[in-house]
């Protein structure tokens, strides 16, 4: 203890100062050496040390932690008469040691001041520790409520996104309750179906969608949302308008945390597209079923017909005495030639038809052809015809193109029979895309290229709409008298080009058929010339397969005066030609054949003779000759049965 | 009446720097924190200036600790900041987030401390090289406008010095001014000549 060197008049009474006891704070006094002379009710009752355990002690001994240079040196200004101090809560927690219970200490603000008069430093110390513990507390429970502001935001967050993900889905999303009620439905669903959110709200939506579904059906669907079970179809949606379009329709519960079932998701997507795509690959397998059937008989009919014309050539030379019989003969020819024509278009159907393919501007084409068709059309028809400008430059074969366009007429002018006012009409004009959107949906690839679109319209009787789908199957005809084949050609023909052809109609509003044709930049037509025709006699190396048409050729081509060897494949042919290939005028060979096909083996001959001139007889498919083939020098293509003549004059163009 | 020699303010400046260099090492002394407080212009106004031109945005009000001083010159002696400022400097010196709510209550102890600390280190570098006697009340912590503060002083001459408070990477201004009542301002330059005769 450090009290003795103190005087007795720097000693304070508590006594002189008996407010001192009633007020709310600690107060302390200490004379300049640290000796404490005041202590109120309050510091003994804090420190729990009564005034006379503390009085004329050494605060700085009694109280250790107030030592601390901390305290120690700024209490030491006070003490030298300077400006009065104060010790926060914040910054040193508490200055006197005052023990609360869980071994905690009173919080305090400590004003130090300079009494000048007493000559002794009075310490202030206000309690603070409620305070901070409130302060504390309020800090607990502000964090706990930004954590779980942060996580309710968090949840918004994250139902926001899940919110703007069903309603901007691709696919049509409805909530129903538990009785098939709506309660939600996204904008996709507005969009494929024009009811709004608002307007659907607590209708049964298989009561609303699937309108005009059987009473059975409705009944199923109720058991299945009963039963709680998932349920995935197709079904036909009906729109706000009435319309209808086919989706695929899936109907899921959704359970809440306790397992029930609260309410149902419909995913409703709208596969229109996919279906009418299924449809056309349906209708494209079924035509590729029927061409290769087509193209199969023709091949077959091609050749026994190739046999039947030379065998009637050579009888008609041998009857040329008997008139009447010459006769019969050429009605025998005639036919065959009709015959033949039938099966030029079914070949062309089936693309495989003989294909002159040029350069030509479609708009004169059409003009003449326009001519043309004029005299196909009755007078009580108004036939008009319409151009657009742009360039239409088409490369294809005008022949199977007029013979399209004349089907297509012969069809309106049958539709316009018995109708008033009857009119048909044919415009050319650049495919406009933007003015189609309803084909470049059914036609995707419209959008790359360039087209041309002939539209030709009538105002006729027009088809019911289930008969559109089969209007070009072969043998499919509405008249007494028709083929079935015209729209099939026309189809054929299209194809064969490359281009699209759609038709619309209405029953008793007439039709109306689209045909879009690659237009192609000018090219430079490859041409063989071909200037002079021989009459001399020709060494020919004759080769087919099949007897029935090798056997009559030879004849045929003797008869001319030519010099026939004969094989019946590419192999056989090469070993012949090899022997002396010097010898040889000109090459006539099927295609298709066993062991060594006729383009393998006019090649291997080339090889020997470059300048060999070649004759390609096919009565089968045009396009196994690629197109390099197609155009080497000094070859021609023809299609099974030849006219006896033209094949007679293409031999004394080729052979020099 | 404030004019005053180069030789004067230098002077003046050295002083108060002195006494918050003092204040410097109190504060790094409690603190967790490398302090540095420098004072780089002292200036003297009327207060009618000051009341014009505040030195001191008025945002949000400002952060004040005042104590009034009597003896050998009278006046009072206030450091303000900004209310965002003083804030920034609670958060760094407490470590608590600048923008809680609880350090409303937290403030008021803290910063009246620093400003305390502070304004004794300005206050008895003065007093001390000055050879001057003064008393000094407990000092005060209010938030308030800053026409408010200075609205009810009575003085002849104000002394303001701007102090920049370096802790860590931030810097944090407030501004001690002194505010000198008639007669004093006169006693205050006597003290300086005699000193800087001495």
């Amino acid at each position: 203890m450090n009290n003795l060197g103190h005087r007795q008049s720097d000693l304070v009474k508590a006594d002189q100062f008996p407010l001192l006891d009633h007020i709310g704070s600690g107060i302390l006094a200490i004379n300049r050496d640290g000796t404490i002379v005041l202590w109120n009710n309050n510091m003994e009752q804090w420190t729990k040390r009564p005034r006379q355990q503390v009085l004329n002690k050494n605060l700085f001994e009694l109280f250790p932690n107030t030592a601390a240079d901390v305290f120690k040196l700024r209490i030491d200004q006070v003490l030298k008469g300077g400006a009065p101090v104060i010790f926060s809560a914040q910054l040193h927690h508490h200055l006197i040691a005052c023990p609360l219970a869980h071994g905690e200490f009173r919080a305090q603000l400590v004003t130090v001041s300079w009494l000048q008069e007493q000559r002794i430093a009075l310490f202030t110390i206000q309690d603070q520790t409620e305070q901070l513990r409130l302060i504390e507390q309020y800090k607990t429970s502000a964090q706990l409520l930004k954590s779980e502001l942060d996580q309710r935001l968090d949840l918004e967050k994250k139902n926001m996104q899940l919110a703007a993900a069903i309603d901007q889905a691709g696919e049509a999303v409805i909530i129903t309750d538990v009785h098939g009620q709506i309660e939600y439905t996204n904008q996709t669903f507005t969009d494929q179906t024009g009811w709004d959110t608002d307007e659907i709200r607590g209708r049964v939506f298989y009561e609303t969608l699937f309108e005009g579904s059987t009473d059975g059906f409705s009944q199923q669907l109720k058991l299945s949302l009963e039963a709680e079970e998932a349920w995935v179809d197709r079904h036909d949606i009906v729109r706000k308008n009435g319309t209808g379009f086919i989706a695929s329709v899936s109907i899921a519960p959704i359970r809440n945390v306790e397992g029930d079932v609260t309410h149902h998701i419909i995913i409703q997507e709208d596969i229109s597209q996919q279906v009418s795509l299924e449809e056309k690959m349906r209708n494209t397998q079924k035509q590729e079923a029927l061409i290769t059937l087509i193209g199969g008989i023709a091949h077959d009919f091609n050749n026994l017909l190739a046999g039947l014309v030379g065998q009637i050539y050579l009888a008609s030379r041998e009857v040329a005495h008997l008139p009447k019989t010459a006769e019969r003969m050429k009605k025998v020819q005639a036919t065959t030639q009709e015959a033949s024509e039938i099966v030029a278009q079914l070949l062309t159907f089936a693309r495989q038809g003989e294909h002159h393919a040029k350069e030509f501007s479609l708009k004169p084409f059409i003009n003449e052809f326009v001519k043309l068709a004029q005299h196909s059309v009755p007078e009580n028809i108004r036939f008009t015809s319409s151009f657009e400008p742009g360039a239409v430059n088409f490369r294809g074969d005008a022949g199977q193109l007029q013979q399209s366009l004349l089907n297509i007429i012969h069809n309106a002018v049958e539709a316009c029979k018995e109708i008033d006012a009857a009119h048909i009409e044919i415009k050319l004009t650049p495919f406009n895309s933007s003015e189609h959107n309803d084909l470049l949906k059914k036609y995707p690839v419209l959008r790359h290229g360039n087209f041309a679109h002939v539209l030709i319209r009538d105002n006729g009787k027009g088809m019911p709409e289930s008969m559109l789908d089969r209007i070009f199957d072969p043998f499919f005809t509405t008249k007494q008298l028709g083929s079935g084949l015209g729209l099939a050609m026309v189809m054929g023909c299209i194809r064969n080009h490359h281009g699209i052809i759609d038709v619309e109609s209405r029953l008793g509003r007439g039709s109306c058929f689209h045909l879009f044709l690659p237009v192609l930049m000018p090219e430079k037509t490859a041409a063989i010339a071909h200037d002079q025709q021989s009459n001399r006699s020709a060494n020919i190396l004759l080769v087919d397969d099949d007897n029935r048409v090798l056997e009559p050729t030879k004849e045929l081509l003797e008869c001319m005066g030519h010099h026939v060897t004969l094989a019946t494949d590419g192999r056989a042919a090469c070993e012949i030609f090899e022997g002396k290939y010097d010898h040889w005028d000109i090459l006539i060979t099927d295609i298709v054949m066993p062991h060594m096909d006729g383009v393998a083996a006019s090649k291997q001959m080339r090889k020997l003779r470059p300048d060999l001139p070649v004759i390609y007889a096919t009565g089968y498919d045009q396009s196994l000759v690629t197109e390099e083939t197609r155009n080497l020098d000094n070859t021609i293509l023809i299609s099974k049965p030849f006219n006896p003549d033209d094949l007679d004059g293409l031999i004394g163009r080729m052979v020099k | 009446m404030m004019d005053i020699s180069v030789e004067q303010n230098d002077a003046l400046t050295e002083l108060i720097n002195i006494g918050v260099g003092h204040a410097a090492s109190t504060l790094n002394c409690l603190i967790n924190h490398t302090i540095r407080l420098t004072v780089p212009t002292v200036e003297f106004l009327s207060i009618d200036k000051i009341r014009h031109n505040p030195p001191i945005g008025d945002g949000d009000g400002i952060s004040s600790v005042s104590m009034s001083f009597h003896g050998d010159f009278d006046g009072n002696a206030s450091l303000m900041f900004p209310l965002v400022s003083a804030r920034t400097l609670v958060a760094v010196l407490t470590g608590e987030e600048p923008d809680s709510a609880e350090l409303d209550d937290l403030r008021s102890g803290t910063l009246a401390e620093v400003g305390n600390i502070l304004l004794n280190g300005v206050m008895g570098s003065l007093s001390n090289m000055l050879a001057s006697t003064l008393d000094y009340s407990v000092p005060i912590y209010q938030e308030v406008p800053v026409q408010d503060l200075l609205g009810h002083q009575e003085a002849e001459a104000v002394l303001i010095a701007r102090a920049n408070f370096y802790i860590d990477e931030l810097c944090i201004e407030g501004n001690i001014l002194l505010f000198f009542e008639l007669g004093s301002f006169q006693s205050l330059i006597y003290s300086i000549n005699k000193e800087l005769m001495a």
